[in-house]
């Protein structure tokens, strides 16, 4: 789970990614690391969490937590038809509630900014990955598992 | 031949050697010289199997060794002996030897290691020799030579890597009756789900042959459920023996007389508690016959027999399975710890306490120290650490003691981890578990008379005379986390409601909560990433209606409640 996941059917300069949706903006995420795309599935709320971690929910016998992604990014949009992308970090499953899903596109490697100019000094934005480019429009690469690495440590009561 | 070997073969290696000793353990611990002649069949077979498998791997010294062992036996056999004291003990210290040799090559699989074993045939030949050598002889020559103290040592340093092995790469030995069972079950299961899919597409759903089935089906589920959770119990018998083993060799070592009796060898725990009660237990083993037993001659002059006796009991009880280690040495005195913990800080010297509530002070951890070891004949040392196992363990740990007559420690465990029976309860709309063993009981508030404390703010009722403050359990999780804690203790508002009576060591206090729905078995799942940061949840597990649940720990609710004052 170290290494930065790659499929072995992809040479070194492509990589599919699954393209999805926040709001007006679209963004990407290594196909690899998603297990699975669900239905929206109403969260049980749990106490004493951060304002985006949504709840839990039971996964074919799974007890998995969910985040809403675009409040985790700050970003606004409407509570329409939503899903969840289900995948795995080191502290087990997560789903991210994301707004549609788009496709899984191939994405050559340069099509693809990594160049981080935005990052903020001071904050930990491992988990942005650059941007890419596909039929004219803008999206934003983004790692999941590292987006929970680099969570605000929840409030301990 | 080649230096590196196959990792297989070696770890088949390995578990044939932790068979063979297990069985030649048993062995020695079984006989005795009433039996007349010694049956070495078992243990013949044993080193002459452990002798091919080290030949196999490899280990050609060791396959030596447990060649002139194997001889030695064979002449032990043809002279008839019986199972005298040195006999048994020189069995023993075989086993002993064969135990540090693989240790030794656990730690460093090098086919060319040349094993020394010249104290052990040394002691063979004296006994092959001399079969009725009195036994002062022996054990003034075994406490000559180093290597009893050092393979006791050894033995320590072995049992921790093949602990670490355990997790990393767990296997369990499983009986193949229970597998077959766990498959008939499962075959038996989907044979009625093939009669359901039937009846679904011949919507026949609703017929009482079809109820039949699926009542038939819960009960097979709840089989299955018990067949599968049967996989990862094994007895304590294996638990129990290494711990005879330990007060053997200690009362050796201390030149001390005891006896060990066992009760309850086939009682079941799962696999992961047997293995952790190993270290405290042999912690209590040892504390027991270092300085609880007294020696013969303190013993006669206190007009006990001679022989100290030792008694470890396993027993199935409601809340699980009660582990006892019974000594009837010296005993403990409750003043001298109560003393020793007030010296060290631990606690007030004006402090109100029970007897009994003075003597479990031993097991607070920053208790014992070297300078405890003489104050108070070494009862006490780690016995903070037993006591951190034990709750790790989801068990509880108590002590009595009665000066001059002995000690009893008693361990509560529960029989799995996995599975506990928990109370369902409402708090502010949502459904949380809570494990049965952490409540003593559930009270309705609208039978008691809610009432402040001392004209404070704080709410208590009177529960059989007895004082208990009321706290609300939503506000506890409330999602305003702003919330202070006298809020919740100047809270008013205590509707009539269902609560629950938590005991945390002396305090009580009771926990309201919105309602009371149920009670069930829960399978107990570790806590996801962000949960793990609130104290107040222990785990979280699945309903029987497919809802997630936030399991609660009420403990450390109480706790909480009572630290804030």
């Amino acid at each position: 789970m170290a290494q930065e996941p790659r499929s072995d059917l992809q040479s070194d300069d492509s990589q599919k990614f699954l393209i999805f949706q926040l709001g007006t903006e679209l963004f990407a995420t290594p196909l690899i690391e998603v297990r699975e795309v669900i239905e929206f599935q109403s969260p049980k709320p749990i106490p004493h969490m951060p304002p985006f971690f949504k709840g839990v929910i039971n996964i074919r016998g799974e007890i998995v937590g969910v985040i809403d992604l675009r409040e985790r990014l700050g970003l606004k949009g409407s509570d329409a038809t939503r899903c969840q992308l289900i995948y795995e970090t080191d502290a087990g499953p997560l789903a991210a509630i994301v707004d549609r899903v788009h496709s899984v596109t191939i994405v050559e490697e340069s099509d693809v900014d990594r160049r981080t100019t935005i990052a903020t000094p001071g904050t930990d934005r491992s988990y942005f990955l650059g941007v890419g480019k596909i039929d004219d429009r803008i999206f934003t690469l983004v790692s999941l598992r590292k987006l929970m690495k680099t969570e605000p440590a929840g409030p301990v009561p | 031949m080649e230096s590196s070997i196959d990792a297989e073969v070696l770890a088949a290696f390995f578990e044939d050697a932790t068979d063979v000793l297990e069985q030649w353990e048993r062995f020695c611990l079984a006989i005795n010289a009433e039996q007349g002649p010694i049956k070495f069949d078992v243990i013949l077979r044993c080193a002459h199997n452990l002798k091919g498998s080290a030949g196999m791997v490899g280990f050609m010294s060791m396959h030596a060794k447990l060649h002139k062992v194997e001889d030695y036996l064979v002449e032990l056999q043809r002279q008839q002996v019986t199972a005298t004291d040195d006999v048994v003990e020189a069995l023993l210290e075989i086993e002993r030897f064969i135990r540090r040799w693989i240790g030794i090559v656990k730690l460093n699989p090098d086919p060319s290691i040349e094993f020394d074993s010249i104290e052990l045939e040394k002691r063979l030949e004296r006994l092959v020799n001399n079969v009725q050598s009195p036994v002062s002889e022996v054990a003034a020559a075994s406490s000559k030579s180093t290597s009893l103290g050092a393979a006791a040592e050894l033995d320590l340093s072995i049992v921790k890597p093949v602990r670490s092995e355990v997790r990393t790469d767990e296997t369990l030995r499983v009986a193949a009756s229970k597998l077959d069972r766990l498959i008939q079950l499962v075959g038996e299961i989907s044979l009625h789900q093939s009669i359901l899919v039937r009846a679904a597409s011949e919507n026949t759903l609703d017929s009482d042959a079809i109820k039949n089935v699926i009542d038939l089906k819960s009960k097979l589920t709840q089989d299955l459920q018990d067949a599968a959770l049967s996989l990862r119990m094994i007895p304590v018998e294996s638990l129990f023996q290494k711990i005879e083993r330990m007060v053997r060799d200690t009362a050796k070592r201390e030149h001390k007389q005891v006896q060990v009796h066992r009760y309850g060898d086939d009682v079941a725990l799962d696999k992961l508690i047997v293995e952790g009660m190993v270290e405290p237990l042999i912690h209590i083993a040892r504390n027991a016959v270092d300085h609880g037993i007294e020696s013969p001659e303190d013993r006669v002059r206190a007009g006990k027999p001679a022989q100290g006796t030792v008694q470890l009991i396993a027993e199935n009880t409601s809340n699980g399975v009660t582990i006892v280690f019974k000594d009837d040495g010296r005993g403990i005195d409750p003043e001298r710890v109560f003393r020793k913990a007030v010296e060290k800080g631990l606690l007030a010297a004006n402090s109100e306490m029970t007897v009994g509530a003075k003597l479990q002070l031993i097991f607070l951890p920053g208790f014992s120290t070297a300078e405890a070891v003489t104050e108070l004949s070494g009862r006490g040392v780690g016995m903070d650490v037993v006591a951190a196992t034990v709750k790790q363990m989801a068990g509880q740990l108590e002590i009595t003691s009665e000066v001059g007559k002995g000690t009893n420690i008693q361990i509560t465990l529960p029989t799995n981890l996995s599975i506990i029976d928990a109370l369902i309860v409402r708090i502010s709309g949502s459904l949380y578990a809570v494990p049965n063993r952490e409540i003593s009981e559930v009270i309705d508030l609208r039978d008691h008379r809610i009432g402040s404390i001392d004209g404070n703010q704080e709410q208590a009722i009177d529960l059989r005379g007895r004082v208990v403050p009321v706290a609300l359990a939503d506000l506890f999780l409330s999602q305003n986390k702003d919330v202070a804690w006298a809020q919740i203790k100047n809270e008013r508002a205590l509707e009539p409601k269902p609560a629950l009576v938590v005991l945390l060591a002396e305090h009580v206090i009771t926990l309201a909560v919105d309602a009371v729905v149920g009670q069930q078995q829960i399978f107990v799942r570790p806590l996801i990433g962000h949960l793990t940061s609130v104290t107040y949840f222990s785990g979280s597990t699945i309903l029987s209606d497919g809802e997630p649940c936030i399991i609660l720990n009420v403990s450390e609710m109480a706790r909480r409640y009572f630290t804030s004052q």
